[in-house]
């Protein structure tokens, strides 16, 4: 009797394994140090997804995630893009350090999977894969902003650069030195610190010595608010401006109240996106996750796959290679989550959405320009 | 009075037998003597003694307590203390040092008196530090407390070594070859000593070559061969014993 | 100019202090034990991640909750040394020296997971406290109140250890037995507690240094034991492990090196001089600064 019941159950499951879902790989650091970026960008995914599935899919297919842990370093992105490459996945967001996206890039391009990032690396486009674009700008956009910022409206006079050793802090830190040199500005020191390290001290107080009247950090949130505070501590007055990946929560908790005055050049944060599309996702995920978007990277990558949803319908096909194709050069100023969604032929984001915000006494951020 | 029981006592490595069914009683206030052949198993009777071996059968007691499931420190503290045929001490610190450590379980005050160096905790240090004199007065090392051990002759830190080992006042000290490497001065030396330790109604029981040493010293001698008792009695029964000069004799041939 | 050096000085001495908090419990144990206790850099992680847990209860009583936290937290971790020694080393104590430094970096691993497990794998701040929070600024060189008091701690500390070991009788017992735990129990030592006293320790200047280091520099996250761990161990050797005072002066060279090279010569080769130095310096004196001579291979 229990047999004849579990037949048709059987029949059911092998149905359900043959019924055609689409995979989509998320590569990101659950853990390690951006922890909270990388669960913030899968959280993004996770939701989307649900709500596309709920919706019907696309073009009858109906969607999955699998998720990897990159850990943000190279080694692990690789064996991410391995994993995901073998899980079957047609998409892959992520990953969310241009370091760890760079190393798993070459994988995903040659299986034709559609890869998109927040990476801002301008390193990133140089192979131009088909499959690759970008979600957020690139480094040169970031830096051509800061540069105007820093020379022609703060009119900075001994500016300090520094970064720490990623690919994407020197790619950064990189194209603002040009930009300034360009802008005829004077940069008095540039300089690397170890990301990992704590105590940074001896960098400004050599710093110190020179009298800047800005620091400029195009590193990471951790080094970024141990700077900030460590800048406050020793009674250097210079301004501190940190760059697009000093937007998380932790800079505010590590400095505490030493982050008051200090800048931060990016995107909008979630919470500052005006489209009611964007503050409907924003509001989604907190009532899913109860916690708020941990950054606008998370939003970034969100946009990354509406892209490919808005290219699969579009072209009313599922396939990788098609989608990819349509995407470099075909999306145009598409309404999207931060602000207007344009990729050119190298798969490169146009457009600039930055923004400078200065944290207020109440530990609160205010844009003061854009 | 009986001060130490062995009782058919054996310890076997793998295929050796180093002690075979010894069965010896050590009584308060004398001198013992335990000689044999290199090899004959006298380290392992002392070993088996302090704690260091477990024997394989038989039983030790010590003033009424069986020991032989005893952990070392458990026993030296309960009074037997011992020497080693090779001298064992830290070589990098003093001799007061050296000395004062063999006494480190004598504790009459609590952890908060130590923390705060209080009273309680201050007595104990000066009785100690007045045994520590009054070891090293006994072996006349006094001049030499405060050098360290490394720069000593080799007699002066065999001496050290009874210190250490008395300065708890034991009921039995147990010296393996206390006279090795010392001149003939420094041997009579040791022999004047040893006496003036028993006077202190420590019983002691002593491995050594130099037969001179044994027939001054040894109110008993007992002879191992083998790992077994071949004979006990004063130095002059032993002196005179066939078994005994054979067991010497067939060593020294073979 | 005199000014700037001042403070690259104070620099120094405070993050080397910090090094050579963590550094007292490796040689510490290893002049004892002749063990290198791998897994103390994850102990001196558990000790900051307890820490702050206690803290984050206890903080809205101020001092009183400070001290009751700090209390609660270093008694735990004392707690949790004790068992590591019985487990992980205890029975290995007659085993060759490879299987208890196996053992070691085994125990370390357990410990590292058992706080990504507990606190999770994100990075997490260290709680303000409301003290120490002010700086002193003489004439252009700036001291935070907490520098000062790391420094004074230093001090404090190294003299209560030096007291201990060279003045205190069971310091002196450890002395005078350390190199030979046999004989140690034949002259009446429990070398059980001695043993377990010198873990003790070691935990405690590791909390010390690592709750120092949650306060100076907020940041926490599971795996940093690994880090800081290494760069006390490397002052360990370069102070001669073993040696109290070793490990102290090595934590303050590394900071030395460190801070100077960073500030005056360049920051991207600041960790490769140091380095370098060290490795110089380690052919030169391969016993450390203020190692022992008959210094064992391990
Ligand atoms: N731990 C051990 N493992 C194996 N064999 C041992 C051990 N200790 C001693 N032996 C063996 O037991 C026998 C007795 O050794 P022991 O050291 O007791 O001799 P001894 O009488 O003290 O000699 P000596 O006069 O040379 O000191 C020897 O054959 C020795 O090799
Ligand atoms: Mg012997």
């Amino acid at each position: 009797m229990k047999r004849i019941l579990l037949l048709p159950l059987f029949i059911l499951m092998c149905k359900l394994v043959v019924a055609q879902t689409y995979i989509i790989g998320v590569q990101a650091p659950i853990t390690g140090s951006f922890a909270s970026e990388g669960q913030g960008i899968n959280n993004a995914i996770q939701l989307l997804v649900a709500q596309t599935n709920a919706a019907g899919g696309i073009n009858g297919d109906t969607f999955k995630v699998v998720t990897c842990d990159d850990q943000g370093n190279p080694q692990n992105a690789v064996i991410c893009a391995k994993t995901l490459v073998d899980a079957g996945a047609k998409v892959v967001i992520g990953s969310y350090s241009s370091t760890a996206t760079e190393a798993s890039q070459a994988i995903y391009a040659k299986a034709g999977v559609i890869q998109t990032s927040d990476a801002t690396a301008n390193n990133l486009i140089v192979h131009a894969y088909p499959t690759y674009f970008r979600n957020s700008f690139n480094d040169n956009i970031e830096g051509n902003f800061t540069a105007d910022y820093f020379v022609n409206i703060k009119k900075y006079k001994r500016i300090v650069i520094l970064g720490d050793f990623s690919a994407f802090s020197t790619g950064l830190s990189a194209s603002v030195i040009n930009n300034i040199k360009a802008l005829k500005g004077n940069i008095v020191y540039t300089g690397k610190i170890t990301s990992g390290d704590n105590d940074f001290r001896a960098i400004l107080t050599k710093i110190k010595a020179l009298n800047p009247d800005v620091i400029y950090y195009s590193g990471y949130f951790i080094e970024g608010a141990l700077l900030r505070s460590q800048e406050v501590s020793l009674g250097i007055k210079a301004d501190f401006v940190g760059g697009n990946s000093n937007d998380n929560p932790q800079f505010l908790k590590i400095a505490g109240s030493k982050a008051k005055g200090s800048y931060l050049i990016g995107l909008p944060l979630p919470q500052q996106l005006d489209s009611q599309q964007a503050q409907q996702f924003v509001a989604d995920y907190a009532k899913k996750y109860n916690s708020p978007i941990p950054s606008i990277w998370t939003i970034t990558n969100a946009d990354g796959l509406l892209t490919v949803f808005a290219a699969m319908k579009a072209i009313k096909t599922n396939d990788p290679i098609l989608v990819a194709k349509y995407i470099h050069g075909s999306i145009r100023n598409m309404p999207c989550l931060t602000g207007y969604m344009t990729i050119n032929n190298q798969g490169e984001r146009e457009g600039n959405i930055y923004q400078v915000s200065q944290i207020q006494s109440n530990l609160k951020y205010k844009v003061v320009y854009h | 009075m009986t001060k130490l029981l062995i009782q058919n006592l054996s310890k076997q490595f793998a295929a050796l037998v180093a002690l075979d069914n010894i069965s010896l009683e050590l009584e308060t206030n004398k001198i013992y003597g335990l000689i044999g052949p290199n090899g004959s198993g006298k380290t392992t009777l002392f070993n088996c003694i302090s704690g260091v071996y477990k024997p394989s059968s038989g039983n030790i007691t010590f003033a009424h307590h069986s020991i032989i499931n005893m952990a070392p420190e458990k026993i030296a503290q309960l009074g037997i203390r011992r020497t080693f045929q090779t001298i064992r001490l830290s070589s990098e610190l003093t001799v007061a040092e050296n000395i004062y450590a063999g006494y480190h379980h004598y504790s009459k005050h609590n952890f908060i008196q130590a923390l705060f160096n209080l009273k309680g905790y201050r007595q104990d240090e000066i009785h100690c530090w007045r045994e520590v004199h009054r070891a090293a007065k006994l072996l006349d090392i006094e001049p030499h407390l405060r050098l360290k051990v490394k720069t000593l002759a080799y007699g002066i830190q065999r001496k050290v070594e009874i210190a250490r080992a008395i300065i708890s006042q034991p009921q039995l000290l147990v010296l393996d070859e206390p006279a090795a490497g010392m001149n003939e001065s420094e041997k009579i030396e040791l022999t004047h000593i040893i006496k003036q330790i028993q006077l202190q109604n420590i019983t002691i029981l002593i491995i050594e070559h130099d037969m001179h040493m044994i027939s001054t010293l040894c109110d008993t001698v007992f002879v191992l061969n083998h790992g077994k008792l071949i004979a006990s009695g004063s130095p002059t029964e032993i002196l005179n014993n066939k078994q005994v000069i054979s067991a010497y004799m067939g060593d020294e041939h073979a | 100019m005199l000014n700037i050096f001042l403070q690259q000085l104070i620099n120094a001495l405070t993050y080397g202090s910090l090094i050579g908090f963590i550094a007292l419990g490796y040689s510490l144990v290893y002049g004892i034990l002749k063990l290198i206790n791998f897994a103390h850099g994850h102990i001196v992680t558990f000790a900051i991640f307890i820490t702050m847990s206690m803290l984050t209860q206890f903080l809205a009583l101020h001092t009183l909750g400070f001290i009751l936290a700090l209390s609660l937290a270093l008694i735990i971790t004392i707690g949790v040394t004790i068992v590591l020694e019985i487990v992980a080393y205890r029975p290995l104590r007659r085993s060759n020296r490879l299987s208890l430094i196996v053992s070691a970096l085994g125990a370390g691993m357990v410990i590292e997971n058992a706080v990504m497990l507990i606190w999770g794998p994100n990075p997490r701040v260290f709680p303000d406290i409301n003290f120490f929070q002010g700086t002193i600024n003489l004439n252009g060189v700036v001291v935070s109140e907490l520098n000062l008091f790391i420094l004074f701690l230093n001090i404090v500390v190294m003299s209560i250890l030096y007291l201990f070991i060279n003045k205190s009788r069971t310091g002196i017992a450890i002395k005078a037995l350390s190199l030979d735990y046999q004989t140690a129990q034949l002259m009446g030592v429990n070398i059980n507690k001695i043993i377990v006293l010198v873990f003790v320790l070691g935990a405690i200047l590791g909390s010390a240094g690592g709750i120092l280091i949650g306060l100076t520099y907020k940041t926490i996250s599971f795996n940093m034991g690994f880090e800081y761990g290494l760069k006390a161990f490397i002052a360990a050797i370069i102070g001669g492990i073993g040696s109290i005072p070793g490990a102290m002066l090595g934590g303050l060279i590394i900071g030395i090196l460190q801070t100077l090279s960073a500030g005056y010569i360049s920051s991207i080769w600041a960790n490769v001089i140091t380095y370098s130095l060290l490795i110089l310096l380690l052919i030169v004196r391969p016993r450390g600064l203020l190692g022992q001579k008959d210094i064992e291979k391990v």
